[in-house]
């Protein structure tokens, strides 16, 4: 198993828009911010995967099978959905009592929107993308796994068990 | 009734007018990033990855900024205007991008 560590995916992105002579390439560019939102996607699943399965279990076909589990578009809904002032009733009983918290969502606030630049840097040629946001792009990764890590244990708990174990 | 502050989409969605989504992403990106980082902001119609109507919010910064902002300042910044235009009734998703004015004039390819 090789999990990947977001601070080399972090690494991997400023080393792709690092000064050098003229502006960066748009493949560069693109390629950093991609790698931004993957280095938060893999952080989570990685949380999830270590959390119901463990670390010393990493090696294991069912480590895998969870990490695997988690698609991106049920990764930006559950973002979207605990970022709502009042959460839909679904997701209420597994929420915390006092809700998700300022670090929870301030992450899925960044993960959607990381997904969302991800997007446009993979399909949208007619946008030209540029240094400066994907330096910030960085940045904003970096800063939500921060927040992620800061959140209370029953918060991070809550949210990575609804994101392997879809409400229905 | 279309107001001042606000006008209805024609799917049913909710919309600030430019001027109002301008004033509250200078003000949120200003206290978050600073007036020594930011020199103003844009702010157009967009279209989501899923297709939904959004909004594309752009924060010019000052050449060298984007090494001095932390992070941590720039996803306030996100959460600080997505919570001030939902509160307002804005229903569209912003998409919120950074750019120094040099990149924004840049054309052609590379």
């Amino acid at each position: 198993m090789a999990v990947l560590n977001p601070n080399h995916l972090f690494e991997q992105a400023n080393k792709l828009i690092a000064i050098q002579v003229g502006p960066p390439r748009q493949v560069d560019i693109r390629r950093a911010i991609l790698t931004a939102y993957y280095a938060t996607f893999h952080a989570t699943i990685t949380a999830a995967a270590d959390q119901f399965i463990g670390v010393t279990n990493r090696d294991t076909s069912r480590y895998g099978l969870v990490y695997r589990s988690v698609s991106h578009a049920w990764l930006r809904e559950l973002c979207k959905e605990v970022q709502k002032p009042t959460l839909s009733n679904k997701f209420k009983p597994h929420a915390p009592s006092n809700g998700f918290g300022p670090n929870i969502t301030a992450f899925a606030a960044a993960v959607v929107e990381l997904q969302e630049k991800r997007h446009a840097a993979d399909y949208d040629v007619m946008i030209r993308m540029n240094k400066s946001d994907a330096t910030l792009a960085i940045s904003t990764a970096k800063a939500a796994l921060r927040r992620f890590a800061k959140a209370s244990n029953a918060r991070r708990l809550a949210y990575l068990s609804v994101l392997l174990f879809q409400p229905r | 009734m279309i107001t001042a502050k606000t006008a209805p989409q024609a799917i049913g969605h909710t919309m600030l007018d430019e001027k109002r989504i301008r004033e509250i992403a200078q003000e949120v990106a200003t206290a978050n990033l600073t007036s020594a980082n930011v020199s103003s902001v844009s702010s157009s119609a967009a279209i989501d990855s899923e297709g939904r109507d959004a909004l594309r919010i752009t924060i010019v910064i000052k050449p060298g900024s984007a090494s001095k902002i932390k992070g941590d300042s720039t996803l306030d910044t996100l959460v600080g205007i997505q919570d001030r235009l939902r509160e307002e009734g804005e229903e569209r998703f912003p998409i919120v991008e950074y750019a120094t004015k040099k990149e924004l004039s840049a054309s052609g390819g590379s």
